[in-house]
């Protein structure tokens, strides 16, 4: 079992062969999947600060340290993709390709995204991803067979949406984490999991504080702090965390990607998912003001990364989007882990109890 | 006193007015340096500065950039704010008559020139950009304050392989109401097997696919420029822009290799830092900048041919990577018997001359992708080793930046690669907008580098 939390398994190497590991949401798994590889998302367990240096990302250096151990705790990867979302991670890239044997991507996602050639770059990246795909020992997509593994992703991402209000915001990152970790041969599997855990998932509190999460990357053993919203009697009813359905991709047009699969892929992920590196920002600005608005949520917890500045320069602008009360939660700031977080969570849910 | 010194404001107050008395010819933005501090520059009533005229006229030059741009807008003229790029979008803009250029970012010197009397980083810090990002935060501050720069006619800027800090910090402008025209510069690397490739200035290169998505994107940084002026900017205009834009760097380049490499130093490090700043856009007066940059490397020739210098023969020739905040580290380097032997202030790719035998804007694309900061650490850390060479180097000090989000990552591979392939000894400092309280462990640990580079010959 790959995991330092309570709760069910999370993707483990030994069910799988040699996968291909990713981070990012911005990787679509079913074109990795369509290559007749194993799609691996890595959530990194909890960072260990451990020879870190001032300034550098907990995640991403978790990340890189995960990528790069001795022995590899992912199964010797076939390859792995990092992506240039945030610059910690692009840096992480050059770390992980000097220090692993398993070829490495590094995917440029265009910050900028309103001109045809930042679209037209994503698209470009995606077809250079599939040659390396091949390269590390996959095959070509057949015709039809990306689009109908994009069908089949789509099911269980409707699934999935479906049962987030049975799940708890642990068990939601977990399976979206499991989602993203199927090859094509999983995606039954992965429907009996969503209802397996809505099933455990009875004894999910009615009622509570409701709240809404916003910010970054949470490596599994950093989950915890959602246990402490829920612990303390809060309910998330808003997960815009990268672990949550902020960062899921738009809904699929099945008849067009029929015509044009990667074109579909590209408007379902780059064209759609909100982030904090984007440039300007205001596909993550309409979300946030729109599913704040429509939540119900009476608090907002930003969680991010100690210097994670794309992230952080959010924290007093959340506070004018939507007059509700926002708690700045830092995350790998100090040895203690997650608990000064829980210690404000809790505080923060007794605040608005009252 | 006529014999190359480096001297305190206080003396250069005494030495100006014989100057002037012996018929000192100045510009228009000529006078004093010590005005400059009465007016809030307080910093530099702790800098020692090379004492030729032609260093006061380029301290004088950097010091009333601030006028110089009220001037430009006064008499008509646009005013753009070229963001993160550090360098290539400004040759654009002053490729077109009537235009001049500045990168905001240099505000990040504001906090250490005024001895953060300005009140910009609370404005930052009040507005969520705090002290854990990098001092560029000055910039929101001065944005916001409508201090040090009137606010331009159109902004830029460059994102994509570029810093968090900076990116975060220039959409919590663009946020409070400041309109930006980005730009993507993709993260440069290496053409895949079968994948045409094009060579790029400093020795680089990358694949031709990336040049023309870069060169579609400075498409639309020329398009924008041509719509704050309603004037088009064809080639020939680039072309000329460019040309001049050269002709700075051929100045630059001779300036460089003389002052660090000639013995006695003829030239002091916190000079060479502001003749090399002056690259990144010419500090808003292209022409002028080509006239300063001359003089100070007449200055420098004259001295080398008389085997003159402002240093002990025996200083240590040290190679400095990455722009410090506080200009007077370059004044301690020397004081703990080093000199400065080449830079990589993190704008390499607006020293090197554009390509000037293809289409401008594919050299412009070329350049821009030329840029440390849009590469792998590596790339960056090959180049300080060959200029390492290239000068002589004996250390190299890794100056961090507080809060940058490059740092952390990117200096280990730069002294590895250093000590790996030159056997140099290097030593990383940070350097905050005002180093006065940490400058005795900047100042330990320069000694101990100088001391063990000296053990080493």
């Amino acid at each position: 079992m790959n995991i330092d939390a309570p709760g069910r398994a999370w993707p483990s190497v030994n069910d799988m062969g040699q996968p291909v590991v990713y981070v990012s949401p911005f990787v679509p798994p079913e074109w990795i999947a369509a290559h007749g590889m194993q799609p691996r998302r890595l959530v990194p367990r909890a960072p260990a600060m451990r020879g870190m240096r001032e300034g550098q990302c907990p995640f991403a250096w978790q990340a890189a340290a995960s990528l790069t151990a001795t022995p590899q705790p992912l199964g010797n990867p076939a390859a792995i993709i990092l992506t240039s979302t945030c610059d910690q991670m692009r840096r992480a890239a050059e770390i992980v390709q000097a220090r692993t044997p398993s070829p490495v991507f590094l995917m440029n996602v265009p910050a900028t995204w309103r001109s045809d050639s930042a679209r037209g770059l994503y698209a470009d990246e995606l077809a250079r991803l599939g040659l390396f795909l091949q390269h590390c020992g996959g095959r070509q997509p057949g015709q039809g067979e990306l689009a109908a593994l994009m069908l089949a992703y789509e099911r269980a991402r409707i699934a999935l949406k479906a049962a987030q209000p049975m799940l708890s915001a642990r068990e939601f990152a977990r399976l979206l984490c499991e989602l993203g970790s199927c090859d094509a041969g999983q995606l039954d599997g992965f429907q009996r999991a969503i209802s397996d855990a809505c099933g455990q998932q009875g004894q999910r509190a009615a009622g509570g504080i409701d709240l809404a999460i916003v910010g970054g990357p949470i490596a599994q053993g950093e989950l915890a702090i959602l246990d402490a919203i829920e612990l303390a009697g809060g309910k998330v009813v808003l997960n815009a965390c990268e672990s949550g359905q902020r960062c899921l991709p738009a809904p699929l047009d099945a008849q067009a990607a029929s015509a044009d699969p990667l074109a579909q892929l590209r408007r379902m992920y780059f064209d759609s998912i909100p982030d904090a590196f984007r440039r300007p920002d205001s596909l993550l600005e309409n979300y946030l003001r729109t599913h704040l608005a429509g939540s119900g949520a009476r608090g907002v917890v930003l969680i991010r990364q100690v210097w994670c500045d794309l992230w952080h320069a959010w924290t007093q602008r959340l506070g004018g989007l939507c007059p509700l009360p926002v708690l700045d939660v830092v995350l790998g700031d100090s040895p203690e882990g997650t608990t000064s977080a829980t210690n404000r969570i809790q505080s923060f849910i007794e605040i608005l109890r009252r | 006193m006529n014999s190359p010194h480096q001297i305190s404001l206080d003396d250069w107050e005494i030495r100006y007015h014989r100057l002037k008395a012996g018929g000192l010819n100045e510009p228009w933005y000529g006078g004093p340096l010590s005005r400059h501090a009465g007016r809030g520059d307080k910093r530099l009533l702790s800098l020692r500065f090379d004492n030729s005229p032609p260093a006061l006229r380029l301290w004088n030059f950097l010091l009333t950039e601030e006028e110089r741009l009220h001037q430009a807008r006064a008499a008509g003229g646009k005013i753009v704010g070229a963001m993160k790029d550090l360098g290539t979008a400004a040759v654009m803009a002053f490729s077109l008559p009537n235009v001049t250029a500045f990168y905001p970012d240099g505000a990040w010197w504001v906090p250490c020139i005024m001895e953060q009397g300005t009140g910009d980083l609370e404005v930052a810090d009040a507005l969520g950009i705090d002290e854990s990002f990098c001092p560029v935060r000055a910039m929101l501050g001065a944005f916001v304050r409508g201090a040090h720069f009137p606010r331009p006619d159109l902004l830029v800027c460059s994102v994509g392989a570029t810093c968090d800090d900076f990116s975060a910090i220039a959409q919590r402008l663009s946020s409070l109401g400041y309109p930006i025209l980005w730009w993507e510069a993709p993260h440069r690397r290496r053409a895949e097997a079968g994948e045409a490739a094009v060579d790029l200035p400093g020795g680089l290169a990358a694949p031709a696919a990336q040049v023309r998505f870069v060169r579609r994107q400075l498409e639309l940084v020329r398009a924008g420029l041509e719509e704050l002026t309603d004037r088009k900017l064809d080639d020939a205009l680039l072309a000329e822009g460019i040309a001049q834009a050269n002709q700075f760097r051929r100045l630059l380049g001779e300036l460089r290799r003389l002052a660090y490499t000639r013995v006695p130093c003829p030239l002091g490090a916190l000079e060479m830092l502001v003749a090399e700043m002056l690259a990144i856009h010419f500090c808003s007066d292209r022409a002028e900048a080509i006239v300063v940059i001359g003089q100070l490397l007449d200055e420098v020739r004259r001295r080398s041919a008389l085997g003159l210098g402002v240093l002990d023969e025996c200083a240590v020739p040290v190679f400095w990577v990455n722009p410090v905040a506080d200009l007077k580290v370059m004044n301690i380097l020397e004081e703990c018997g080093g000199r400065l032997c080449g830079s990589e202030f993190l704008f390499s790719h607006a020293l090197d001359e554009i390509p000037a035998d293809i289409e401008p804007l594919e050299a412009l694309a070329r350049t821009a992708l030329a840029d440390p900061m849009v590469g792998p650490a590596s790339d960056r850390a090959e180049r300080i080793c060959r200029e390492c060479r290239r000068f002589g180097a004996k250390a190299v000090v890794i100056s961090r930046i507080p809060g940058a989000s490059h740092c952390a990552t990117e200096s280990d591979i730069i002294a590895d690669m250093v000590r790996n392939r030159l056997d140099l000894p290097t030593v990383e400092i940070e350097v905050p907008p005002i180093c006065d309280a940490d400058a005795p462990g900047i100042r330990t640990r320069l000694e101990a580098l100088i001391e063990s580079a000296r053990q080493r010959t």
